[in-house]
């Protein structure tokens, strides 16, 4: 069993309001970005001499730019229907995050350069200046949010305090203050086309022990294709499929699905990551550049369908920027939609008859569905509304006997975050996470002591990976943490009904 | 830079302790960065992992699949979880390879490898 070196909260299967507890996680902090990373994206390697200025030219660009950013800097109204509603708060207990808290210290210095008021009255009218403490601050709690926009739903006023996030932490990039795991991820992305920085023959070699893999388990010869032309499908998907546990057991999945489907398809060796950490600094370029590898492969493999593989964040960007980023996508067959979720492409095969799961094979299992917060707040799948939340619960109970949904203040739209996502995956910040993961811990905890729940089922690979993390302090095997496409995988019988 | 000293000379490391440089490594070197690593014996189990990271990394420049560490070294299928009882991040370092980077990091660090 694992060493616990951390005070980890108690499982009690509900969900406390604690007690402030001022300053509990103001000791947290990512480390900062490494020189060549920050000169590589072309920000200053530490903080610049002129920072307040710059850090203030920032802002009003932004300002200009997001017209969202000022209205959201000026509607709140401090109601407090936001303060229990983030992981953060609930398992840190630190007054600051919460969100109005922590939307506060930008807000502050908006006040302050931007309002009136605040340039006149000072402190009088809650505003302060930009000093090196306030920097700090925004440091330390701007990367206390995964940008899971729970706190955003119950919103009266429906202000998005992920773009909050976002605008900080671009303002403190650009005056050289960055933060060392999104940057050089987001680094290695555009330099290697991946964020592992796996090039293409290493990826490869893993499809090549994929094939072989499930030729030994199922006696069929299952392909895992790359780099094919004038495949029918281009299948997008989180690098971490081609390395991390439980991630490739659900690429074993999507090709299981394509293979019995008869549907040619491939992956690109060039554009072989499908997350987008642009995202989380709210970087558009940087944005632009990550996906910009898709729109390479699209033209040089010429498929006629863009499928996208199980991941969160990625999802969104997929839904929500691709077609502003690289799109339109002309040369795409228009019956499908571009890009379409892995989610929504087995779901139609399974309502077409196309494929013949054995639920038997996941009789070990009772399942239980934890929403992703990029896909359930911020994305759709399908043709219907609450298709996000539809699709992937219809293919679970389409492969297993027995499946359970957790509180239903804890999933759908109003769904926990798993605590890492948004940038906030390093290890440094490890006793963060298990403190944010605590909600969904709680609420896992309730269906393992009602319906013995024993599998975690995701679709993202920052879940997958915070999760098999966190389990065990919580003193659960990281082996009940999996993808819905490993279900899939481990239903799915091949051979028999072939082609659809 | 830090050197470490093993039995027949002395050797260079990077400020997180990974081998400065890939081709300064032989078994005496690694033995070495074990001992600093908190790991007290390279069983052969254990020098058969190291090798398989080595090789792979200089034919590939990446961290294998665990999964495929285990198979390729006829290993148990609960090698992939809980691979070869030693962390592979520790494994990786002292195969004398390269920061594998902020993501790969992420993804094995963590409680899941007990270090002994």
């Amino acid at each position: 069993m694992a060493k616990v070196k951390f005070e980890v909260p108690e499982l009690t299967g509900e969900i406390a309001i604690p007690g402030l507890k001022e300053d509990a996680a103001a000791a947290v902090k990512s480390h900062n970005a490494p020189a060549k990373d920050m000169t590589d994206l072309g920000f200053p390697t530490e903080l610049v001499p002129d920072w307040k200025e710059k850090a203030v030219a920032k802002f009003a660009e932004l300002l200009k730019k997001y017209r969202s950013l000022k209205v959201f800097m000026d509607i709140c109204v401090k109601c407090g229907a936001c303060t229990d509603k983030c992981h953060f708060y609930l398992g840190t207990k630190d007054p600051r995050n919460m969100p109005v808290a922590r939307a506060e210290l930008l807000r502050k210095v908006y006040r302050r350069y931007f309002t009136t008021a605040g340039k006149v009255l000072g402190k009088l009218a809650e505003a302060e200046d930009l000093t090196r403490e306030v920097m700090e601050e925004w440091y330390t709690y701007f990367y206390q949010c995964t940008e899971c926009r729970r706190c955003s739903l119950f919103c009266p006023y429906g202000i998005d305090t992920a773009e909050i996030t976002m605008a900080a932490r671009e303002i403190m990039d650009t005056v050289g203050l960055g933060a060392k795991y999104p940057l050089q991820t987001i680094n290695k992305a555009i330099t290697i086309g991946n964020n592992l920085g796996m090039p293409g023959p290493a990826i490869r070699s893993t499809l090549d022990f994929m094939e072989e893999d499930v030729k030994e388990q199922t006696g069929v010869p299952v392909k895992f294709p790359m780099d094919v032309k004038g495949a029918d499908v281009l299948l997008i998907t989180p690098s971490a499929d081609f390395f991390a546990t439980p991630h490739v057991e659900s690429l074993a999945g999507y090709a299981k699905v394509f293979h019995q489907a008869g549907i040619s398809w491939t992956l690109s060796s060039y554009a072989s990551e499908a997350g987008n950490f642009g995202m989380f600094n709210g970087n558009y370029e940087h944005m632009r550049k990550i996906a910009g590898r898709i729109k390479v492969a699209i033209n040089e493999l010429k498929p006629k369908r863009l499928i996208h593989g199980e991941c969160g964040h990625a999802w969104r960007v997929a839904y929500s920027f691709w077609n502003t980023l690289i799109g339109p996508f002309d040369s795409l067959d228009p019956k499908y939609p571009a890009p379409q979720h892995i989610c929504e492409f087995t779901y139609d095969l399974i309502n077409r008859g196309a494929l013949k799961l054995d639920k038997t094979a996941n009789d070990d299992f009772v399942v239980t569905f934890h929403d992703s917060c990029n896909v359930a707040r911020a994305s759709r799948m399908g043709n219907s509304p609450g298709g996000q939340f539809e699709i992937p619960r219809a293919i679970i109970r389409a492969t297993c006997n027995k499946f359970v949904d957790m509180h239903p203040d804890t999933i759908r739209e109003k769904t926990f975050c798993c605590g890492a996502g948004g940038g906030l995956l390093a290890d440094e910040i490890i006793d963060l996470r298990i403190k944010g993961v605590m909600p969904r811990m709680q609420a896992y905890k309730a269906v393992k002591d009602s319906h013995g729940a024993n599998f975690f089922a995701l679709i993202c690979a920052i879940c997958k990976a915070q999760f098999t993390k966190v389990f065990p302090y919580y003193g659960y095997e990281m082996e009940e943490v999996g993808g819905v496409h490993q279900l899939v995988s481990r239903a799915i019988v091949l051979g028999g009904k072939e082609g659809i | 830079m830090p050197s470490l000293k093993y039995e027949g000379g002395s050797v260079e490391l990077d400020k997180n302790g990974y081998l400065a440089s890939i081709n300064a490594w032989n078994e005496a070197v690694a033995a070495a960065i074990a001992k600093r690593e908190g790991i007290s014996k390279l069983t052969e189990d254990r020098l058969e992992v190291i090798k398989f990271l080595r090789n792979y990394y200089i034919k590939f420049h990446s961290f294998p699949l665990l999964k495929m560490v285990c198979t390729n070294l006829h290993k148990p299928k609960t090698c992939a979880s809980r691979p070869f009882k030693m962390d592979p991040l520790k494994a990786w370092k002292v195969a004398g390879l390269p920061n594998p980077g902020e993501e790969i990091l992420v993804y094995l660090q963590g409680p899941l490898h007990p270090e002994e």
